[in-house]
């Protein structure tokens, strides 16, 4: 017996090194390595077996089949090692030649939104002069006539008005003695807020106001920004330090402005800004200056001393800017758009060309 | 106002080109909106002499003209006045008429012609003629320069403070202040002494002060009209020459920029005066049309009644004809706010009234009627000067005080007071100083200046307003947003970016929505002076507008629709309040559209989605409610009340589908609309609190359940979480199952288990299901 088993030992472990490396190297699947890898080199697999037979052997012979039987083990976990890796890489190299996707089918639960361009353009005003240290606040779109002209020391019966003819409302139960009328521009803000609250202050507020006007260029109602900044020492030059960061943050840093003398009844010296066109297309023929280089973009100058007076406050200490621009026009300029009236037709295929995105410079 | 750039330029002493004289206006605040050439300026005619002259058979003549000894043969359209050996404006062929015209020698009437006569009308001269213009100068003369039609219109919008620019006089004081030197104003001869008194007297109290009138006799009307160089001026300002009287008040007008009115004193009968109308007083205008008059007008009478409205139109009784010989002119001021009140009750915006209602000057109506004399002779009528009236009741004007510090006070930069004072006098202002203190009188042209602010200004301009240097002023405080101006931009950047569109609709909405939506427009704010008829009234709501866009988009064929509004409504309260607070509305029509998988129409819950996307709060913090009732024009059980604790903010749900017919909608539609400044006192302000990462993994299990249709799948999930005891993480609804016939619908919940100190025990989660099972079954749900 023992004889037998001493003769047969070699062979015998030669055949079984053989048969594992031929298993191991036919192995094509995850699954079936696992079973080969369990039926060799297992808790109860073939390699275990032979190990189990050490002790019924020749005392002499124990040593040797030890070792051989190591020897083995480490040869058949080699072999399962490599047979481990030649599959892992062929499990990769079978992902990486995966069929290429259409990438440009569509996107998958996405409906292009659109912003309004006369909102957007105010939100994007306010922020600027919030950044430059306004208070940004709202005013009411009905007011008392007082409020949208008097206060403002428009004269009574003057032709300034005229530039802002307006309409009256009624509801039941109002004081007709207000006259209340749709908001002709977005300066009575300036009368609530230098009413309610004490300088130093510097505000702005944006919205739509209304006249009773409607062709091309004039929409009955358009949105307009009013600010103004009031306090000891404010001086013209504020003015215009304040309003050039503002177009030079809105239409880029090189940006150059210019004044010119003009008359709105609330500030006293009255001033329109324009700056330098920054449509102008190299070749020239520009659609919004007309080549004359320079376009309009808001009016301001000091404010008078009687609106500061009507609101009780102290226009020999305080003094104060403001300025007001039309958020239509900036718009339009931006957009491209040449009638007013498309902005409020509301047609949701116009407005789907204002998709989201970042917030672009005014420039073309 | 047009301007002539040779006029102004024959007061300077050297002429300043069109490009630089535009460049002062407009630094002095003058805005120069326009340069054009006159259309003469491009015109070659020149003086050819006739030589040859033969009727044509029909009408007009061939005629041999020289110029320079070459000989063109043409053909007049009229014969009439054409005499051998006169001159005539001549376009020989291959050179203009006018900037857009080029002659060429071509036929006419069947005839050749090299080249063309010139009638009145070619040369813009006229309304109509066609008889040939004849002149008088050597042969070959430029017409453009013996017409003077060679010229630059300066088209600029004067601000309504600036009433003293609405004539070349006041712009040219402007522009010699701005180049720093005197003009040299046309002067006339002064009236003679002695003349007898006109009587005229003001019996409008506040309505004029002053008032003068100048009697001229003996008028001798020139036999060619005025002449054709005034004429071109008159029609290069945009002004129709008429008869030389006529054309000499506008020629003052446009000189001075301060209207004057020639009666015919023969047809007056009386002292002239300035009085208010009696109501129901009648009057004919110039232009033909009679006015009822209301009462509060001035108006200038005789004893006859009203001869004209004062500042705005004469009347036609008294108005200048071909036989007029004596005139009385009048040169005065009216009270502005009446012309203006008066120009619009009867809608006649005139070149006077639009003078008058910006207030203009009396220091100089004897000037003016001197200068108005001057006109008359320039165009060639001749009348001797018989009498002058003036009542004059002009208040005094004080000095306004000027300190010369203040200046830098306001504008950032020190002016000595010196260069103010000359800046002052330059523009017609009587300065004394007085130490740092000056005091002003302003010219009484300019009844803007009224106060120091208005002084300073005027320096302002004339030193260059764009020349104060800009200086940061110092921050008083952070910049900051008003939480509804923010809100309204974070809710429209998270309405946009989930796939909505903005709109922007007017306050009025089409009244016949308004009305559709069950409003009654007795109960709103109306417009008192609506545009149309079909906008009277500000909207109470957002819905009226969003419909209308719906409803003209689908009649476009653009079906799919995710809108909303953010905006002002109006809203009539107790005691004439009005409350006037912001808005959100949404709408949804259309279909959905699922990944290249067909598509599918939008409900209720792509609705609820955007509300939660709007407001950017978990479902479980508003409350769906559909117990209290809804507004009129939503499906009355496809609705919804929405409210966050005990405060409502609004209604979601389905358009009315009676009002969906009526509007002939495609359906449905879905409309939810939210009250901004409720949900802005009530929205959650805290900051959210952090719990501890957790550790331990959790355990989920599932349980569905046979629920009553009457039970809702939001008071059971809320009933569950009550009784899931405190290892209870989340609740989570995954799947619904309703058989139509049936009374119930399958409901199944996901839980999900956490300790956050421990792995969890079987015993717990098990205690917990018991206990949700339980609460399922007393609200009548079975476990499935």
């Amino acid at each position: 017996m023992s004889d037998e088993a001493t003769t047969a030992l070699p062979e015998e472990l030669t055949a079984l090194e053989r048969e594992a490396l031929a298993e191991f190297a036919a192995v094509d699947r995850e699954e079936r390595l696992r079973q080969i890898a369990s039926s060799w080199v297992g808790a109860n697999g073939r390699i275990k077996a032979l190990q189990k037979r050490i002790p019924q052997l020749e005392p002499a012979e124990r040593k040797a089949f030890g070792q051989a039987t190591n020897a083995l083990r480490a040869r058949v976990e080699g072999a399962l090692a490599a047979a481990e890796q030649r599959l892992e890489e062929a499990a990769l190299e079978a992902e990486l030649n995966c069929r290429p996707i259409d990438v440009t089918l569509p996107p998958r639960n996405h409906t292009p939104g659109s912003v309004h361009p006369i909102p957007q353009m105010s939100r994007e005003l306010l922020r600027i002069f919030a950044g430059l240290g306004f208070e940004v606040v709202s005013g009411p779109l009905v007011d008392d006539y007082a409020n949208n002209f008097e206060g403002l020391a428009f004269p009574p019966d003057h032709p300034a008005t005229d530039m802002q003819d307006s309409f009256f409302v009624s509801w039941p139960g109002f004081d007709a003695a207000k006259r209340p009328l749709l908001r002709t521009h977005t300066s009575n803000v300036q009368v609530h807020e230098l009413r309610s609250r004490k300088p130093p202050m510097a505000v702005v507020s944006a919205g739509p106001v209304f006249r009773r006007d409607d062709d091309i260029t004039h929409s009955p109602m358009f949105a307009q920004l009013e600010g103004f900044w009031v306090g000891e020492g404010i001086h013209f030059g504020h003015l215009r330090a304040t309003l050039t960061a503002f177009v030079q943050a809105l239409f880029g840093e090189a940006t150059r402005v210019r004044l010119r003398p003009s008359y709105f009844p609330f500030v006293e010296p009255g001033a329109e800004l324009d700056i330098s066109c920054p449509f102008c297309p190299p070749e020239g023929g520009c659609r919004v200056c007309k080549d004359s280089r320079w376009v309009e973009v808001l009016g301001c100058g000091m404010i008078h001393p009687r609106v500061l007076e009507l609101a009780e406050i102290d226009s020999e200490r305080y003094t104060g800017f403001a300025f007001g621009l039309g958020i239509d026009r900036l718009a339009m300029l931006r957009h491209h758009v040449r009638d007013i009236r498309w902005l409020y037709e509301n047609n949701p295929s116009f407005l789907s060309a204002f998709e989201a995105r970042l917030a672009g410079e005014v420039k073309d | 106002m047009r301007a002539s750039l040779r006029w102004l330029e024959q007061s300077l002493p050297s002429p300043l080109g069109a490009e630089r004289c535009a460049e002062l206006l407009t630094a002095a605040g003058l805005e120069v909106e326009a340069i054009e050439a006159t259309a003469g300026s491009a015109c070659d005619a020149r003086l050819a002499t006739i030589c040859e002259l033969v009727p044509l058979a029909e009408q007009g003549a061939r005629v041999t003209l020289e110029l320079e000894a070459q000989r063109f043969s043409v053909v007049a359209r009229s014969a009439e006045g054409l005499a051998l050996g006169g001159r005539v404006a001549f376009v020989a062929p291959g050179t203009r008429l006018n900037a857009r015209t080029r002659i060429e020698a071509r036929k006419v009437r069947g005839e050749r012609s090299e080249g063309m006569i010139c009638s009145a009308a070619d040369l813009g001269l006229a309304e109509q003629s066609t008889q040939a213009l004849q002149l008088e100068g050597p042969e070959g003369l430029r017409v453009a320069e013996l017409l003077e039609l060679e010229d630059t219109v300066l088209e600029l919008s004067i601000t309504p403070n600036r009433a003293d620019a609405l004539g070349h006089r006041g712009l040219l004081r402007d522009l010699a202040a701005m180049l720093r030197l005197e003009p040299e104003l046309r002067t006339e001869a002064p009236l003679p002494e002695g003349l007898a008194t006109v009587s005229v007297a003001i019996e409008a109290r506040g309505g004029s002060e002053r008032y003068t009138a100048l009697h001229l006799c003996d008028l001798t009307w020139p036999d060619a009209g005025t002449p054709w160089a005034l004429r071109a001026r008159l029609a290069s300002l945009g002004v129709r020459a008429i008869d030389p009287v006529v054309d000499a008040t506008n020629l003052c007008m446009l000189d001075w920029g301060h209207p004057i009115h020639a009666f015919d004193a023969a047809t007056l009968s009386g002292p002239l005066r300035v009085r208010q109308a009696k109501p129901g007083e009648r009057l004919t205008l110039l232009d033909g049309t009679t006015l009822s008059l209301s009462g509060f007008e001035l108006v200038i009478a005789d004893d006859a009644g009203p001869q004209a409205l004062a500042g705005i139109m004469g009347g036609a009784a008294s108005q200048v004809r071909s036989e007029t010989r004596e005139l009385l002119v009048e040169a005065a001021h009216f009270d502005p706010s009446l012309v203006r009140r008066a120009a619009k009750h009867h809608g006649l915006q005139t070149e006077a009234s639009h003078r008058f209602e910006r207030g203009l000057g009396a220091a100089h109506l004897p000037q003016l009627l001197e200068s108005f004399r001057g006109w008359l002779e320039a165009c060639g009528a001749r009348a001797r000067v018989a009498g002058l009236g003036d009542q004059d009741l002009r208040p005094a004007r004080a000095a306004i005080p000027l300190r010369e510090a203040r200046f830098a006070h306001l504008m950032g930069r020190p002016v000595p007071m010196a260069t103010q004072r000359a800046h002052l006098r330059a523009l017609g202002c009587t300065v004394s100083v007085e130490g740092a203190t000056a005091q002003v009188t302003p010219p009484d042209t300019r009844r803007d200046l009224q106060r120091e602010a208005d002084l300073i200004e005027e320096v302002a301009r004339l030193e260059g307003i764009d020349s104060f240097e800009a200086a940061f002023p110092s921050l008083h405080a952070p910049g900051r947003q008003a939480p509804d101006v923010a809100a309204e931009a974070e809710i429209s950047a998270r309405l946009v970016a989930s796939g909505l569109q903005e709109l922007t609709n007017f306050v009025f909405p089409r009244d016949e929505l308004v009305e559709a939506c069950g409003y009654v427009r007795e109960t709103l704010v109306r417009l008192d002076n609506p545009l149309t008829d079909a906008r009277t009234v500000l909207r109470p709501s957002l819905t009226p507008g969003l419909l209308d866009v719906a409803m003209q988009a689908q009649r476009r064929q653009q079906l799919d629709l995710r809108l909303f509004e953010l905006g002002r409504c109006f809203q009539p309260g107790a005691q004439g309040a009005l409350r006037q607070g912001s808005m959100l509305a949404l709408l949804l029509a259309g279909q959905r559209q699922p990944w290249l998988e067909g598509s599918e129409a939008l409900d209720f819950f792509d609705l609820k989605a955007a509300v939660m996307q709007a407001l950017g709060l978990g479902a479980d913090a508003l409350r769906w409610s559909t117990d209290a009732a809804v507004p009129t024009w939503l499906h009355p059980r496809l609705a919804a009340n929405l409210s966050l604790g005990e405060t409502p903010i609004g209604v979601v749900g389905a358009l009315h589908p009676r009002l969906r017919r009526q509007l002939d909608l495609r359906g449905p539609v879905w409309i939810a609309e939210l009250d901004l400044d409720r949900w802005l006192q009530v929205a959650p302000r805290a900051a959210a609190v952090a719990s501890e990462p957790p550790r331990f993994p959790a355990t989920e299990r599932d349980m569905a359940l046979w629920v009553p249709t009457t039970l809702s799948a939001g008071a059971l999930q809320a009933a569950l979480e009550a009784q899931g005891g405190p290892l209870l993480e989340r609740t989570q609804l995954f799947d619904r199952y309703a058989d139509e016939q049936d009374a119930q619908v399958s409901l199944a919940f996901r839980f999900t288990y956490r300790h956050n100190e421990r792995t969890l025990r079987d015993a717990e989660v098990e205690e917990s299901l018991a206990a949700i099972q339980a609460a399922a079954e007393s609200l009548g749900a079975t476990r499935r």
